[in-house]
């Protein structure tokens, strides 16, 4: 079972660092409350689906089914995102 | 200048609803969609397992063993659809010289990647068709072209970009008929890009509908067109007459349209302004109506901004819905077909339709069944990832009641002069400002290897993932404006023409690699946006602001003297004052495999990579705000060698270029050529050694082989040099072993690997 810093590790190297290849910045530069996209870390559109698909990809959950509004609500920061997977890991295990 | 008035005088149309016109039509008109499980590779695991495909197709129905290895599915689409069209037009061989093509596609040869399973110890006979000009060049061959061969990249407006060049051809006297048109086949990978986007409909799309997505398609389309004069001279059936034609670039993202439409607005001020048309005498939109949420109601917007409150009245329907989303061949295919319907009086309609979306409500949507309509004018418009638009401005000739299909006030107006007056270049052997003379006298033997960092260069011109191909290009592009508008007022409304035979391969490897690495389903979706080779040019227009007549393309060696003659004639025809034009190479494992399945790791020149821009005006212009001026643009010459005879194929790009300059050989002091030394070797010799008296040089041997960007490289040597005085000539010359005095007029020739030739006449 992956604790929420394991989750917050993985969304940081493997999906913004690695996936996205975000340059001049380290994982540990990345703020967990900072904003994934606009002001923060400045992702843009296209970079989101990115994100979504690497979440998908890493912890094998599915998230097609989400709307618009949860994607941009759960997707804010790696804090608010890797508590989400946490929550949809936990219901993973327990159906 | 005469009235732009070209006829379409042959159509062939290879589609999900048919093989062939006929079929394709009838199959609209019981409001039947060719939108169905995919059958061509496994969809299962995307968001949705439906496209367009061509029904019942078997190629060996239609080609030996020998030319199904020689045509890609994409290369054999165009044929027979080419061949319907010429099969229709009866072109007859006495008073048609000249025949070019103007191939739009948006996937090319992807497929022969794709069947390789990997990216390195490809296979050459598949990996040989990969080139995006090689579709092109294939056909061109296939048929016995001889006129201008272009392929056209801007991806989903490509074709219609592709038929407005074809106008330009012939409103310049450079073909006597121009086939065009457009072709793309069904691409997992191009597949699981758009899943990757979330782009796709799980249900048969349909444009403007409450259900969002896309439908992808695939198909062929191509057009035989002419001068209207000509046509009617020899009594063709002509199905429209093309008044005029529009391109844009949004700047603003390189897959989502801006949102107000003002990309798509400005391509369609531009077709109208050319064709003189007033707005009221334009009843019909075919719009390119994809299906997603940005597209539809953007494009929308952007028609309401231009006709205001007529836009009510005019009928809009997207054909999306019959033929999905075709891409490179989307314009061709809808353009093609909106003529079939207006032939029977009706108008193409969207299909499946049951509720308007949000934003869509307000305009005359044809849907669910063709309305029985006889337009005046109508308009084909169609906009593509890298944010490039296309609108092209037709008369119906079917409208009824009958108006004059021929515009007798065909007057004379006068071109505009096209003058350089500005250049940049990013290459091993350029200076910081981004001229190459200096290393002329430094430099005897080759220097290739370049290092550039844009980042370094200038921070604010970068972004994250930036490929080293648009790098080079954005850096050239900003010396090249640096050198000429400097900090000068310069708006947005300046065009774009930029060349690239095989855009960036490093990101091809990156998207490519992530499905080999990860899965189809777990694609990229940060790298697919690259995979269309217009996206380098959609980038640089981003950076700069540059929203005008915006074109990219490929050829496989005249790619950036093609840049010259595009850019040319955009300032010729008044459409645009200032354009850059520019080419770009880059180095990669990928493009070295493909090197050598196209023969070229034979030469003995080195490859190498970078990119060049010039800034072109029109001389007023470039008078009035003082710009420097170091050369005018005389003329062009277009051939290519469809008889396997190159020698004759040079020559006659020449005297065609000689002739559009309104000069002689003695009047020419030099020559710069640009080839690729593997397939051309012994013409340029036998060239050498019959113009004995000219000075006649590469800089190949010396710069490096760049199959994009080396006649636009040649081309800022020969501008550097015209700019001199006699004594500062002498003093570079005298390094290429010329001695000659006072150079006026050089003549840029350059060649590609399949035989395509270009000439370019400059003066002082």
């Amino acid at each position: 079972m992956k604790t929420l810093n394991d989750i917050k590790e993985i969304i940081k190297v493997n999906i913004l660092i690695e996936r996205l290849e975000l340059e001049d910045i380290e994982a540990d530069e990345i703020e967990d409350d900072e904003p994934l996209f606009g002001d923060g870390l400045g992702l843009d559109s296209v970079e989101a689906l990115d994100v979504v698909s690497g979440v998908e990809a890493e912890f094998g959950i599915l998230l097609q089914v989400l709307e618009e509004e949860e994607i941009r609500q759960h997707f804010y920061s790696v804090a608010t995102l890797s508590a989400f997977v946490e929550e949809q890991l936990k219901e993973t295990v327990n159906s | 200048m005469k009235t732009f008035q070209i006829a379409v005088t042959g159509i062939g149309i290879l589609s999900a609803l048919g093989q062939n016109k006929k079929e394709t039509f009838e199959n609209m008109k019981q409001n039947q969609t060719g939108i169905d499980n995919i059958q061509s590779f496994d969809a299962s695991k995307f968001i949705s397992n439906i496209g367009a495909e061509i029904k019942g197709y078997e190629p060996s129905d239609h080609f030996s063993p020998e030319e199904q290895t020689s045509f890609d599915r994409c290369s054999q689409y165009a044929i027979l659809s080419i061949q319907e069209a010429l099969g229709e037009a009866k072109l007859a061989q006495e008073n048609i010289e000249t025949i070019g093509l103007a191939f739009g596609t948006c996937n090319g040869g992807l497929n022969s990647l794709e069947q390789q399973n990997g990216l390195s110890n490809l296979d050459s006979q598949l990996t040989k068709n990969y080139p995006f000009f090689q579709q092109g060049d294939s056909v061109a061959k296939h048929f016995h072209f001889n006129g201008p061969v272009m392929t056209l990249n801007t991806a989903c407006a490509a074709s219609g970009n592709a038929i407005g060049f074809a106008c330009d051809m012939l409103q310049h006297g450079y073909a006597d008929a121009m086939i065009a048109g457009g072709s793309d086949s069904m691409s997992s990978s191009v597949y699981a890009g758009f899943n990757a986007l979330k782009a796709l409909n799980d249900k048969p799309c349909s444009p403007y509908n409450h259900r969002y997505g896309l439908s992808l398609g695939e198909g062929s389309a191509f057009l035989v067109l002419e001068p209207l004069e000509k046509a009617l001279g020899r009594e063709a059936k002509i199905y429209s007459v093309i008044n005029g034609y529009g391109l844009s670039s949004d700047a603003y993202h390189e897959t989502a349209p801006e949102p107000e439409g003002k990309g798509i607005l400005h391509a369609v001020q531009m077709a109208v302004a050319q064709g003189g048309v007033e707005n009221e005498r334009i009843e019909y939109i075919n719009t390119h109506g994809t299906g997603t949420k940005a597209n539809d109601p953007a494009e929308l917007k952007g028609l309401q901004s231009f006709f205001g409150d007529g836009f009510k009245d005019i009928n809009v329907s997207s054909s999306k819905a019959y033929f999905g989303h075709n891409l490179g061949a989307a314009a061709a295919i809808e353009y093609a077909t909106t003529l079939l319907a207006l032939e029977h009086g009706l108008l193409p309609a969207t299909i499946h339709f049951e509720k308007a979306r949000e934003g869509c409500e307000t305009a005359k949507l044809v849907t669910n069944e063709m309305r029985a309509e006889t337009p005046d004018y109508f308009l084909c418009n169609n906009s593509a990832f890298g944010g490039h638009n296309a609108s092209i401005l037709s008369k119906n000739v079917f409208h009824s009641p009958q108006t004059p299909i021929f515009d007798s006030n065909s007057e004379t107006t006068k071109q505009s002069d096209v003058v350089i007056c500005g250049f940049g270049t990013v290459h091993a052997l350029a200076n910081k400002s981004g001229s190459i003379l200096s290393s002329f006298t430094t430099h005897s033997s080759p220097k290739t290897k370049l290092e550039f960092s844009l980042k370094e260069y200038n921070k604010a011109l970068y972004e994250r993932r930036m490929n080293p191909l648009t790098q080079y290009s954005i850096g050239a592009c900003d010396l090249a404006i640096k050198n000429s508008l400097q900090d000068k007022e310069w708006s947005e409304d300046i065009g774009l023409v930029y060349g690239t035979s095989r855009g960036s391969l490093k990101s091809a490897e990156k998207y490519l690699g992530s499905i080999l690495d990860r899965g189809i389903d777990n694609a990229s979706g940060v790298y697919f946006p690259d995979m269309v080779l217009n996206s380098t040019a959609g980038k640089i227009a981003k950076k700069f602001r540059i929203k005008g007549f915006s074109s990219s393309h490929s050829s496989g060696g005249t790619d950036g003297l093609h840049a010259m003659l595009y850019g040319t004639l955009t300032i010729k025809d008044g459409k645009q004052k200032t354009v850059l034009v520019g080419a770009g190479d880059e180095a990669s494992d990928l493009s070295t495999e493909i090197d050598r399945a196209l023969h070229l790791t034979e030469s003995t020149y080195e490859t190498t990579e970078g990119s060049t821009f010039l800034t072109l005006a029109d001389k007023e212009i470039a008078v009035q705000q003082g710009l420097d001026v170091y050369a005018k643009v005389k003329g062009f010459g277009m051939s290519f060698n469809s008889e396997d005879n190159l020698y004759q194929t040079i020559q006659n790009s020449i005297s065609r270029c000689l002739y559009d300059a309104n000069l002689t050989v003695s009047d020419v002091d030099f020559i710069f050529y640009h080839n690729n030394n593997v397939s051309d070797t012994d013409e340029f010799i036998r060239l050498k050694s019959e113009l004995g008296g000219i000075p006649i040089s590469t800089l190949n041997d010396t710069f490096g082989y760049m199959e994009s960007n080396g006649s636009l490289y040649h081309t800022q040597a020969a501008v550097e040099l015209l700019a001199l005085t006699e004594e500062e000539q002498q003093e570079i010359t005298r390094s290429l072993g010329w001695t000659n005095g006072q150079l006026k007029t050089g003549l840029i020739l350059t060649t590609s690997i399949n035989g395509n030739c270009m000439a370019m006449a400059i003066s002082k």
